[in-house]
């Protein structure tokens, strides 16, 4: 009887300590069962449009290959909706095709050809170029910081014929989680009509010999974005641009002239509100 | 007097019977979890390679302790990216998993990131690119009921840690040790050194994760008992002090050495290896019927494998014994 009453003591013991090591299988094998986890909801949501307006001071050549500078009031106006659709000053596009290293669509680009030949005296025998609408195409990639960009555009108008192909690259810097720097590099290739219509001299002009030029890279560039935040919707702005122009349009006699430059210079700084 | 004494005798017996297949460490009697965060090290080819021999041996000694009934119970992975890596969560015996979000799964666009900053509009993307997933992996012996994770939105990293999609899990299992569920989180913070940026981005990045932390546990928390574990990168100073300052939580180290009468440290482990040297760690909180006492710590995972460490971090396992109050 003692004994008897011993042993359930002592199963009933076993079992109380036991339920720990019983509800782990101890020669388990095999894959666990993956339990699928939830996002936690946040609160912060994306708005369908994202854009940015900048206002400030800016400098440009009167026209590609002038030796005179101009400075004037500048804008900056950038606008996507869906990250598919954007405006980004003087060119607007879509996004068709996106992946995780690659993004590519259609792009057009407002090209402000050279109606503003000046009072140079020299140049009044150069036509103006009017304005035209180019349509192109885009693709980028980006890894981490570094991201490399290429367009290639086509004049649809009388006024400006040919193919350009611009490819940049840059990558950008922290020093700080307020202050973003980007310095880039890039470079312009454009078709013999294309260049033609801004460093080309037609027969018969009484200041230039003719000149044809020949396609090619005729433009390289270095230039330094940087931007500081000020507050949440807000950021100082600033862009220094130089570019070289090279091979047949640096021998322009429009750029080897008195008035024009090989050297170019393009800036902005400005505030600029997010939304 | 004979009757107890052969109780006693019989009790004995079977208890020792027990310890042979259960914990060594831990008194098996006490309903104990067994808690092991663990980074592993297991960063994808070719900034890696031949891990597989590394993952399959550290797979290896998590199913000779299920032999041996001392298996953690619970197990919280950080840098599992390498696909190889999986062979730890899927070989070492255990029943349920969560695999902490992957590089396509939300990650969103902060206040201010490098990915707006890029040169063209038509470059950004609306979310964060990443390169690799979160590494995460939370693996229990007892059934998850839920499971959440929040990745960290793209201004809460810094550095080459941006590259993988950092993030916070949330488990919630269901243990024999309490009628109510207790809580596991299981998180890697943005690193200092290895990020490769600025100290101060770093820290900035830290304390923002640190702030997610904060937000979320107060959403998923509903008042039971809840482990942290995981690679937090606390050892700096003010890394820690941010981090305790906004989540109110115990730390298993600091309760485990001031209590040296209730709390064991496994031979070999350094003390300050569970305090503050270290950025592997265990934060706890109890609530007013389950309470949770570190019983054991150990930093452990620490041989060799043909001349090679494991991981380039220890184990990280804290024994919790579970007290209900009536």
């Amino acid at each position: 009887m003692t004994r008897a009453f011993a042993l359930i003591l002592l199963a009933a013991f076993a079992l109380s300590i036991g339920v720990h090591a019983n509800d782990v299988d101890a020669n388990r094998g095999g894959r666990p069962i993956y339990i699928e986890a939830d996002e936690f909801e946040d609160d912060r949501k994306r708005d369908s449009w994202a854009g940015q307006l900048g206002f400030g001071l800016s400098a440009a050549p009167r026209f590609i290959g002038a030796d005179e500078h101009l400075a004037s009031l500048g804008f900056d106006l950038r606008l996507s909706y869906k990250d598919r659709f954007f405006i980004e000053n003087n060119r607007v596009g879509a996004a068709l095709y996106r992946s995780r290293f690659l993004r590519s669509g259609i792009i057009g680009r407002w090209n402000l050809g050279r109606i503003d030949n000046g009072n140079l005296n020299a140049f009044n025998t150069i036509a103006e170029v009017d304005e035209a609408f180019e349509v192109g195409a885009f693709a980028a990639t980006s890894f981490y910081k570094l991201f490399l960009s290429t367009e290639v555009y086509f004049g649809a108008s009388d006024s400006l014929k040919g193919a350009s192909f611009e490819v940049e690259a840059g990558y950008t810097f922290e020093p700080d989680s307020e202050w973003r720097i980007t310095p880039i590099i890039g470079a312009v290739w454009a078709s013999s009509d294309y260049i033609d219509t801004f460093f080309g001299v037609p027969d018969g002009n009484p200041d230039f010999e003719a000149y044809n030029p020949s396609a090619g890279f005729y433009e390289t560039y270095v230039e330094l974005a940087t931007e500081r935040r000020l507050g949440k919707n807000w950021l100082l702005k600033g862009n220094f641009r130089f570019s070289e122009l090279l091979n047949d349009a640096a021998d322009s006699p429009i750029v080897q002239s008195a008035e024009g430059s090989s050297g170019q210079l393009e800036a902005f700084v400005g505030i600029v509100w997010l939304f | 007097m004979q009757k107890a004494g052969y109780l006693l005798k019989s009790m004995c017996v079977v208890g020792l019977a027990l310890s042979a297949a259960g914990p060594v460490m831990a008194d098996d009697k006490k309903p104990v979890l067994r808690v092991l965060s663990y980074n592993i090290n297991g960063l994808p080819a070719p900034l890696k390679k031949n891990k597989r021999p590394l993952y399959e041996r550290i797979a290896e000694i998590l199913r000779d302790r299920r032999e041996a009934g001392t298996q953690p119970h619970v197990v919280v992975l950080q840098e599992a990216f390498d696909k190889g890596s999986r062979i730890v969560a899927d070989t070492s015996g255990y029943s349920y998993a969560v695999k902490g979000p992957g590089r396509r799964d939300t990650s969103k666009a902060g206040s201010a990131h490098w990915t707006q900053g890029t040169r063209r509009a038509y470059a950004q993307r609306p979310t964060p690119q990443k390169i690799t997933g979160s590494g995460l992996y939370i693996l229990s012996d007892f059934p998850i009921v839920d499971a959440k994770y929040k990745a960290f939105d793209s201004d809460a990293c810094a550095g080459l840690d941006c590259l993988s999609n950092k993030a916070i899990q949330f488990a919630r299992i269901e243990t024999p040790f309490a009628s109510e569920p207790i809580d596991i989180v299981n998180s890697h913070f943005n690193s200092r050194g290895s990020a490769k940026a600025p100290g101060k981005i770093t820290l900035k990045a830290h304390k923002r994760q640190t702030d997610t932390l904060a937000k979320f546990l107060d959403q998923f928390r509903t008042g039971h008992p809840i482990v942290i574990a995981g690679d937090f990168n606390t050892k700096q100073d003010k890394r820690y002090a941010y981090f305790r300052e906004h989540v109110p939580l115990v730390d298993a180290g600091e309760n485990c050495l001031g209590n040296k009468t209730l709390c064991l440290v496994a031979e070999g482990t350094k003390e300050d290896e569970l305090l503050y040297r270290t950025n592997d760690k265990q934060f706890y909180d109890g609530n007013a019927t389950v309470s949770l006492t570190p019983i054991w710590m150990a930093r452990n995972f620490d041989e060799l494998l043909d001349g090679r460490p494991l991981s380039d971090h220890l184990g990280y396992e804290v024994h919790y014994e579970v007290t209900v109050r009536d």
